[in-house]
Parts: structure tokens; sequence; C-alpha cells
């Protein structure tokens, strides 16, 4: 019952693997990057997501996969919504809606930007609040935050904060439909409502980039991207009403799940039928989280636009500072997909995995229907970052999904006593990346070697047909969250 | 004498507590969870009552950590000075958590939530033990 390759860069993990198993894992890897995920437990953690009632196709890991807690970091999982399938808070995690956007620009870093790259991030470090506290660019009262969790983008949108176009580039066009604040707690509430427009901490950042190189030039041309330009990437999620929101729905469900005969292999695995009321609550609420999660991120890009305007003395409407797009890694959504020949809606987890639409995809805005949805993929502090394309081979392959990120390799205690953070700092600032911490001692906690090598994961994406490289860009300038 | 440890996770952190009592294996996973936090800062400050109701020990634990990660961000990410667990039941859990001031910030890890990953609350050789990961 051990996991075997059953073909280049595909391996899979067998039912009885771990008991209960409905379907097989299913792991996109090279050799090594499966190695590593064999070490951390992440594969038996694929194994258990396998045991979720009503799961289809397999349980699917992605090449950045690593432990999480439940479901491994980049896992996806569906299941059936008319057969009985569940949906699991786990699935999902903490931060619901967390993800990153790609702002483009009309600078070019030699030209414009490489003498000025330490005022761009001093002037983002004073004005983007990031780490433990402080309060967001646009803290609100309950009612304003009752109409972020509705209306996501729009809300900042309709106050002026934005441009029209932004909302177009994000996945769902920046607002997830059927969200109900009324399923979010007071609690949430209180813990989300000034922190709208804050980056937070952990793997958050913020990155002013460089287009470094365009392999795929007529989908870099749709996104506006070329060699040279400058970029920048931000990551963030819900900030504590996400939180607090999955706390509360996991509570409710960690205690009836048993009751109705729902028995998981790691507890944060809990979950219910999608068609129970309390778990349409979550849903509801998740979605509203995730609203609150693309707020935020539209947010702290006009924060982002602001800055590059002073420093560089120049009108927003001429840094060309246009959104390219805003994907979530962190989501649960009713889908429709074909299984054994049937088009069935399924409820697609995505816990440290993207959608990935392919080209043609009727979701997709017009500018992206012929190359496929824009993919940001972020590398750790201090190396590439990749933009990718959705490829139509990735239906079939993982319903519609692809990697994240790089993927963790290493706990942060061993990151940090590998090297100090201003150690880390000395040897970025070496190769010419400008950093700014909101907590110089953790920062090493997210050093480049803490992280798989983000190049290997989105070619292995790349040779199994989940996504197409399209541009990779290189860091100039850090804020770490 | 109870004590903690912090446990090693590929991207989050665990906590493993031990006490003579239930009670003190709570009190050391809050003191645990303080130090992830950057926020354990000993000394006076104002004592908040903090009780939580589930179904066993475990759900308990998870859910006194989140009540206390709860008033702790709401508090502006008050430092926790004491903590007193003074009774865990079969589906109660009562004490109180002292905060203190919110300067100089915590310098620690920001902390998401506690999880129910590899969950456990029971008795070891020489008193309870209560291990639970938390999402940062």
């Amino acid at each position: 019952m051990e996991p075997r390759q059953v073909e280049p860069f595909v391996w899979e993990v067998p039912v009885g693997y771990v008991d209960g198993m409905r379907v097989p894992g299913v792991v996109f890897a090279s050799d090594e990057l499966f190695a590593r995920a064999l070490e951390d437990r992440a594969v038996e953690q694929v194994a258990n997501v396998a045991t979720l009632p009503g799961i289809v196709g397999a349980s699917y890991a992605m090449p950045d996969i690593h432990w999480g807690y439940g479901f491994p970091i980049g896992g996806v999982a569906a299941t059936d919504v008319a057969a009985g399938g569940v949906v699991s808070p786990g699935g999902v995690g903490f931060d619901i809606g967390c993800g990153v956007r790609l702002l483009r620009s009309d600078l070019d870093w030699e030209r414009d930007a490489k003498d000025r790259i330490g005022a761009l991030v001093h002037a983002l470090a004073r004005r983007i609040p990031r780490g433990t506290g402080g309060t967001g660019l646009l803290p609100l009262d309950r009612a304003g935050v009752e109409r972020v969790l509705v209306e996501g983008v729009r809300y900042p949108l309709g106050r002026g904060v934005g441009v029209e176009g932004d909302a177009d580039a994000c996945e769902d066009g920046g607002t997830l439909a059927d969200a109900d604040p009324g399923q979010v707690t007071d609690r949430a509430y209180q813990r989300g409502a000034p922190q709208l427009g804050s980056l937070g901490g952990g793997n958050h950042f913020l990155e002013v980039q460089v287009v470094d190189e365009v392999r795929d030039p007529r989908a870099a041309d749709a996104m506006g991207l070329r060699p040279g330009q400058v970029c920048v990437m931000l990551h963030s999620g819900s900030r504590g009403i996400g939180h607090q929101t999955c706390t509360d729905h996991l509570k409710v469900i960690d205690r009836l799940a048993p009751t109705l005969g729902i028995r998981v292999p790691d507890r944060q695995l809990v979950s219910l039928p999608v068609e129970r009321p309390e778990a349409l609550a979550y849903l509801g609420a998740m979605r509203a989280a995730a609203n609150f999660a693309l707020a935020n991120r539209h947010v702290l890009a006009d924060g982002v636009r602001r800055a590059f305007s002073e420093v560089l003395g120049r009108p927003q409407r001429d840094l060309g500072m246009d959104l390219v797009y805003d994907v979530s890694h962190n989501l649960a959504k009713l889908e429709d997909h074909q299984v054994d020949g049937r088009r069935r809606t399924l409820c697609v987890h995505r816990k440290g995995a993207t959608r990935a639409l392919g080209p043609g995809h009727p979701e997709l805005p017009d500018r992206y229907r012929e190359v496929g949805q824009p993919v940001i993929n972020p590398g750790s502090m201090g190396t590439f970052s990749y933009v990718l394309a959705g490829d139509e081979r990735a239906e079939a392959r993982a319903f519609a999904s692809t990697c994240h990120g790089a993927g963790r390799a290493m706990s942060r205690t061993r990151a940090r006593k590998l090297m100090s953070g201003p150690d880390l700092r000395r040897k970025l600032e070496g190769e010419g990346v400008v950093l700014a911490a909101a907590n110089w001692k953790l920062l090493s906690e997210e050093a480049p070697y803490a992280y798989k090598d983000a190049t290997a994961v989105v070619e292995t994406c790349e040779r199994v047909g989940l996504s197409r490289v399209v541009a990779r860009l290189r860091p100039a300038g850090v804020l770490k969250g | 004498m109870g004590d903690f440890e912090l446990l090693e996770h590929t991207a989050d952190v665990g906590i493993r507590a031990r006490g003579a009592t239930l009670e003190e294996a709570f009190e050391q996973a809050t003191q645990g969870l303080a130090e992830v936090l950057g926020a354990r800062r000993p000394g006076p400050g104002e004592a908040v009552a903090v009780e939580v109701t589930a179904g066993d020990p475990g759900a308990l634990l998870v859910d006194w950590l989140n009540e206390v990660l709860w008033l702790h961000e709401t508090r502006g990410h008050a430092a926790i000075a004491a903590v007193g667990v003074e009774r865990v039941g079969d589906d109660r859990a009562a004490g109180s958590v002292t905060f203190s001031s919110t300067d100089p910030p915590p310098d620690g890890t920001f902390v998401k939530a506690v999880t129910y990953h590899r969950l456990r609350v029971g008795r070891d050789a020489g008193g309870w033990l209560a291990e639970v990961y938390l999402d940062v």
C-alpha cells in the first residue's frame, strides 16, 4: 500500500494507505518534491482527506504540498453535493480567501525605479499597515463591514478607492455571490472591523518586482507584462474576521458531525454534508469573509498606487498600475464539473491551491478568454515569483487547479536558528533586494531556504498540464508582514 | 510544577503542556500561546474572567485558547501577565487571564487560530498532558 509513481510527475497514494479512504490520493510532484512531502506527513494528510464523505476523483495535492493542520497545504478535494458530499472548514483554513494580487505598471525598472527603490520601499513601509496590531487603511464601523462582507471590492470602489477595472480583474469579479453576513458572529466583526487594508503577519508580504523573463509572449501581452517592467505583488487575506469565522463555525461542526456518524482521521477535518443548514451557514459566512479578503487586497493596492505616485511625483493615472489579476488560494466553491461522464455540482476545496481556468472558459474576463486565467504564484522572499496561466488539461487533472506558491520546506524555529533576521537582511540587501520588516527578529522564518524551489514547483505544474509559465519576476523590494 | 514546550511543524507551531492537574496543563498551554505571541509578560494587570463550554477536554482547550487569543487581539494585542485556570470539568472550563499593557507591542509570531489538528488532552505518567497546534 505504498505510494507509487503512475506517470512522470504524478504519484498515486492507494486506497488503504490510511483506513477509510474512499478515493486514492494523487500528488503532482518531481521525485525530490515527493520525497519531501513524504517526510513531513503531508502525504498522510492527502490520504486523510480522501476519507471525506462524498469525495470524488481523488484527494489531490499540488507540487508545493507541505504539512498543514488537517488538510495538507496544496490540497484540492471535491465532494459531490447531491451524493451527500461534505464541506470541511479545515479545507479552507482560518485565513479564508487568502490570496495574491499582481499590479503591473508602465514603469521601467532601469529608467523609472532602480534609483528610487529605497524611497519606494520606505514609502510603502510608512503607508501600508502590517504586522501585529495596527489599524487598516480603511477602518469601518459595523454597517461598513457588513457591506464589505456582501459587496467585496465593490464597497471600497463605491467610496472612491481603486479604479473600475480592478473588479473585473479579480476572481469572481471581486465579489462572491451568496455571502451571508448574518452568519458572521459579533466576535468576528469586532476582530475584523478595524483591519480592512492591513497586510497582517506571517507569510504575508508586499513586493516590488521586475519582470525578468517572458516565456509566453501572447499571454504576457494579454496581461500587460513585458521584460524590465516594474510590478507589485501582494499576499494577504481576510484578517481577524476570517480567522474568527472559521473558529466559530468549526466549533459548531465539531460538535455536530460525530452525532451524524461522520468520523475523520484528524479532528481538524470535521465536516458536514453541504446541504445541512449548518454547512450552508458556514458557506455563507465563508463567502462573506472571502469578500472581506478581496476588499482588503483591493484597499492595500490603492495604498500601493498612492505610495508610488507620491515618491515618483506622478499622478496615479500616469503610472499604469492596473490589476493583472487577484486569485484566492484558500476557498471552497460550488462548481460544476464532469465526473464519470456526468455533470455534477461539486464543493471544491482549495487549501493552498489556486483555481486555474483554461483558455476559453466562460467565466474568464474577455481579455483572458484566449490565454487562460492568470495565476499569481509567489516565490519565497528574495527568489523568483511567477505568473502562470490556466491550462485546459487542469480540468481533467484536478478540477482546474494549480499550485499557490513555493511551499514551506522547514519549520519556523529551524529557519530562525539557521540565520538571524539582521544577517538575512544583510544577505538579501547584498543581492540587491531592499527590505522592510515589521519584526526583524522573525524575518528569517520566511527565509528563502525555508521554502521549496518555486521554479521546480511551477515547472512541475507545466509538465503535467495544470498551468503554463507566462513570466518570471524577480524581487527588488520586500515589505514583510 | 508544570511546563510547556513548543513543537516543530513545517508551517505552524505546536504546544506540549504538562501539569500535575488538568487545570495546570491548561495554564501551561496558555503560557505557551503567550510565548508564541511574544506577549508573555508576568506582572500585574486587569484580570478578565474566562469561561468556555464544550463537549470534551480537547475542545475545551481549543475554545479556552481561542478565547484568550480573541481577548488578546481585541484588547489591542495586550500582553498576557497571568493565567489562572480554576476548574476544568466535563463540559466547562473557567478561570481568568490577566492582560496588561499594549506597549511595547508583542514581538512574537502572529497567531490566526487554535486548531484541532493532532489535539491531545489526557493523563500522562506525571499528571496531565495537552498538545495543540496553532495556525500562524
